[in-house]
């Protein structure tokens, strides 16, 4: 029989971790129905997610999962990560499950020689800070944040007023605790998960950037087999990414009731308010997006488009 | 070395003191890194510098040990080829794999000179040269110590010819 | 064949690093899709290719500079003035010289070079045999990578992702401290007898040479303390380490000039590529056993013999030192480290406390011949033979055992000091 390798960044335990329960969703259906087995290489095992879609992409693994390392391969991938772009998680769902998720996926197959079989969630980030509650984007000026290391984020916090500082995560407590910022971004999850509600005390809920988790195979090793086993595939990559955002949800509902219980001072702006966020951070970022994405920048209306129509 | 430092010493000292760091301060050290790795791995191999396991290789006599270290340094050559091989494939299929934290400086150096090659800083190939790099210096740092023992091993058997002749 | 290509390239002397990248060539071009050749570039590169390893240079640069800027001198006189009055004076200035040292370089080996040079003469002169001044020297330079900064630690904690690096340099405190107690009372004890007299000194001179010492100690205090007050990364506070080293140097005791840096910024080059490629190898080697599950399946294995903290630890230690007789001390932690440690946490050892454990025992490794750089380096200076070296480190390498066996089993002397300050 053959051996399918799944590898991610995340943990194993699949009652906690998104990844890790897609992973495990995955590796049930393949293995109950066709005559593969799947080996599960959790936790960054098989190395960081750059090394995973490398791997994926020269056929070592076959497998993987990942997040943000999917825009460094594909760049038209990023258009995701425009923020406010999605009002809610379950719009998101819409567009990836749909036309536009599809077409996405096709493109990227083109590009990278991976096929998605099916899409995940890491979930909305939020900010959170040490010194004021956070309201509209006027609240945020002259407040440090640190970012990942991703253009994007930076001209992102950049054009919300805020300072946006780059530092690795490894670093983000010791950032926190000592003032070297005054503020982060994350999923709830992430957030509760590293006790960094100890050391910030507001969260808004502005849900400024969708993270979405990509299942990819290598487009050899697919087309390698029987169209059975591939129509298996293509359904496990899909359960497993329903799983992974199903168990993303309630990481987040428990994280942010947990939060709150721990004292944190928690803020859901109204609409009129998001729609501040979203006029002074999305048009800096998508002029930014369409130098970097040249003739790709196509992608930024697809999804626009997409969106629109969901919403309807 | 040098830059090595003083980029890490300038981008922690800048953050401390103005709470702001490089976004690619924490990328190109590392790089330079690497490349120092593989410079260091030829000049290593020249001053005979590298951990070997030296159980069986102290107890042989002076004479058969130089011609069992001549098989080593060819052993380093085809190595060093190899892993130069290795790393041309390596950044064949892996070096358009884009840089985020490096786009923004790429760009802005493509925009000060006009030199468009410029953008491929922020992509990983020219660091992954350096495997590239490194396999074919050690190749060659060890066809010269190859040619440094051979030229000992030949100067001591003809000892008795006077050495004058050569030149 | 893939042994064979291993075992037959160490025997010959081919580099250790070699050695492994030719044996994975071999494996990777025969063993047909999905392996290839590639792979071995690309895992050797990301294996190097990680922030936090550049500590290990940035360390050896700081130390090479304060080794440069006469300090060495400063630390010894430092030395005689705190211990030198005690029974078999020079002896115990040898240790505590260490225990400074320790404080300044990350490798055992940079100790016994920089202070066997002077103390081997030295002691030789006050009435020791030689061959016991090289043992002590190359017994006492373990202590170096203990007390931090440390190499050992910063690829520990790369490759266990649970562990803290500064826990563990805090950790490393302890021990390192109780080692040059233990070999001092083994010198007070049997020592004692072979030095002419004690050392004494002017008090005017003494208080200078204290001061002179106060930079030095410094140093730690300074790396440790930045580190702790969450300024800066281990990285940072090895560049703020050459930083200041380069203060010393350059301004305060002007023993560096300007046209010195070149060369000592190439030496650091070398003698960092030397580690640095051997983790290159060794990752790549590491990959590919977790990509075939070997870790996993010898977790398994080695719990169905082995079911509590202490049989565990006992067994590392006996493997650690059958192993330090033939694997330089990097090497042999980079191939077992990655398999020992799942088996550590499912049975519950602490991984700061486990990270001590493995670098103090493969720290010994470094004075046990056959295969024990302090003692080649050691040996090099005294050209006693290793013979005789080796007979003569004997009664201090089971002294260092035995402090071994008191970290290990009296896990407090290692956990606590970290637990004290928050970690
Ligand atoms: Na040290
Ligand atoms: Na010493």
């Amino acid at each position: 029989a053959q051996t399918i390798r799944f590898a991610h960044v995340d943990p194993a335990d699949w009652t906690s971790s998104k990844k890790g329960a897609a992973a495990e969703m995955f590796k049930d259906v393949v293995e109950a129905r066709t005559d593969m087995d799947v080996k599960l290489y959790p936790a960054g095992s098989l190395g960081d997610e750059d090394e995973l879609v490398q791997q994926a992409m020269d056929g070592t693994t076959q497998v993987v999962m990942v997040s943000g390392a999917m825009s460094k391969i594909c760049p038209a991938a990023g258009v995701l990560s425009i923020p406010y772009m999605f009002d809610s998680a379950v719009t998101a769902w819409r567009v990836l499950d749909g036309q536009f998720g599809d077409q996405l996926a096709q493109h990227c197959l083109e590009q990278t020689g991976l096929r998605t079989l099916g899409y995940g969630e890491t979930g909305f980030r939020n900010f959170t800070n040490d010194v004021r509650p956070i309201e509209t984007p006027a609240d945020m000026k002259g407040l440090k944040f640190r970012v990942q290391d991703i253009p994007l984020y930076v001209k992102m916090v950049e054009a919300l007023g805020g300072e946006p500082t780059p530092i690795a995560w490894s670093e983000l407590p010791t950032a926190l605790s000592t003032g070297v910022v005054d503020g982060q971004e994350n999923p709830v999850g992430t957030i509760y998960n590293n006790n960094l509600y100890e050391l910030q005390d507001y969260m808004t809920l502005d849900q400024h950037i969708y993270g979405t988790d990509f299942i990819l195979i290598n487009e050899r090793f697919y087309q390698s087999l029987s169209k059975a086993d591939q129509r298996v595939l293509k359904k496990a990559g899909v359960m497993a990414g329903y799983m992974g955002r199903s168990i993303q949800q309630m990481t987040t509902a428990k994280g942010l009731k947990a939060v709150k219980e721990a004292g944190m001072n928690v803020y859901k702006p109204t609409p009129e308010e998001m729609d501040k966020f979203r006029k002074a951070a999305q048009p800096p970022v998508v002029e930014w997006l369409k130098k970097d994405l040249g003739d790709e920048s196509v992608w930024i209306k697809k999804l626009q488009s997409a969106v629109d129509e969901v919403e309807q | 070395m040098a830059l090595i430092f003083l980029i890490v010493f300038c981008n922690a000292l800048s953050r401390y003191l103005f709470g702001d760091s490089l976004a690619w301060g924490g990328q190109i050290p590392v790089f330079l890194g690497v490349y120092g790795v593989m410079f260091g791995m030829a000049v290593a191999y020249i001053q005979d510098r590298h951990v070997r396991l030296g159980i069986i290789v102290d107890f042989i006599p002076e004479k058969p040990k130089r011609m069992l270290f001549m098989v080593v340094d060819l052993s380093v050559v085809v190595i060093g080829v190899l892993m130069s091989w290795s790393g041309y494939l390596f950044m064949t299929s892996r070096g358009s794999m884009r840089i985020s934290g490096m786009i923004d400086l790429a760009n802005s150096l493509q925009a000060l000179t006009g030199v468009s090659a410029l953008k491929s800083l922020a992509t990983m190939a020219p660091y992954q040269f350096a495997i590239v790099l490194g396999g074919a210096m050690l190749a060659i740092a060890a066809i010269l110590k190859f040619i440094e023992r051979l030229g000992k091993a030949l100067g001591n058997e003809g000892n008795s010819a006077p050495a004058r002749e050569v030149s | 064949m893939i042994y064979l290509i291993l075992v037959v390239g160490l025997a010959i002397g081919l580099p250790i690093a070699f050695s492994i990248v030719a044996a994975l060539f071999y494996f990777m071009a025969t063993a047909g899709f999905p392996y290839s050749i590639q792979s071995v570039a690309t895992q050797m590169f990301s294996g190097i290719s990680a922030y936090a390893l550049l500590a290990i240079p940035l360390f050896i640069l700081a130390g090479e500079l304060m080794n440069e800027s006469g300090i060495t001198v400063r630390i010894i006189a430092f030395s005689k003035v705190l211990v030198g009055r005690v029974r078999g004076g020079l002896a115990h200035v040898n240790i505590w010289a260490s225990v400074i040292f320790a404080g300044l370089s990350g490798s055992a080996v940079a100790d016994t070079s920089a202070l066997g040079r002077v103390f081997i003469p030295e002691m030789e002169k006050e009435g020791y045999p030689r061959d016991f001044a090289a043992a002590l020297t190359a017994a006492s330079s373990v202590i170096g990578p203990i007390i931090p900064p440390s190499i050992p630690v910063i690829i520990y904690a790369l490759i266990v992702s649970g562990a803290s690096v500064p826990a563990l340099f805090i950790a490393g405190i302890v021990p390192g401290f109780l080692l040059a107690v233990f070999l001092s009372g083994y010198v007070m004890i049997f020592a004692g007898k072979y030095e002419k007299k004690s050392v004494a000194m002017p008090k005017k001179e003494k208080l200078t040479t204290l001061i002179d010492g106060i930079i030095p100690l410094l140093m730690p205090v300074f790396v440790v303390g930045s580190i702790l007050l969450g300024v800066v990364t281990p990285t940072e506070a090895a560049a703020f380490a050459v930083a200041y080293a380069l203060f010393v140097g350059m301004v305060i005791f002007r023993n560096i000039r300007w046209r010195d840096l070149p060369n000592i910024f190439s030496r650091t080059m070398v003698d960092s590529a030397v580690i640095m490629i051997i983790i290159a190898a060794v990752s790549a080697a590491n990959w590919l056993l977790t990509y075939n599950r070997i870790p996993n399946m010898l977790t398994d294995l080695a719990l169905t013999y082995i079911n509590t903290q202490w049989t565990f630890l006992l067994a590392v230690i006996v493997l650690f030192l059958i192993v330090g007789l033939f694997l330089e001390g990097i090497a042999a932690m980079l191939v077992l480290v990655p398999i020992l440690y799942p088996i550590a946490t499912s049975l519950g050892v602490d991984p700061t406390h486990f990270g001590i454990i493995v670098i103090f025992n493969l720290m010994i490794g470094l004075i046990t011949p056959p295969m024990g750089l302090c003692l080649f380096v050691a040996d090099s200076i005294a050209k006693v033979g290793l013979g005789r070296l080796s007979m003569r480190v004997l009664p201090l390498f089971l002294v260092e055992l035995l402090v071994l066996l008191i970290i290990t089993f009296v896990p407090v002397t290692v956990t606590g000091l970290p637990r004290l300050l928050g970690y």
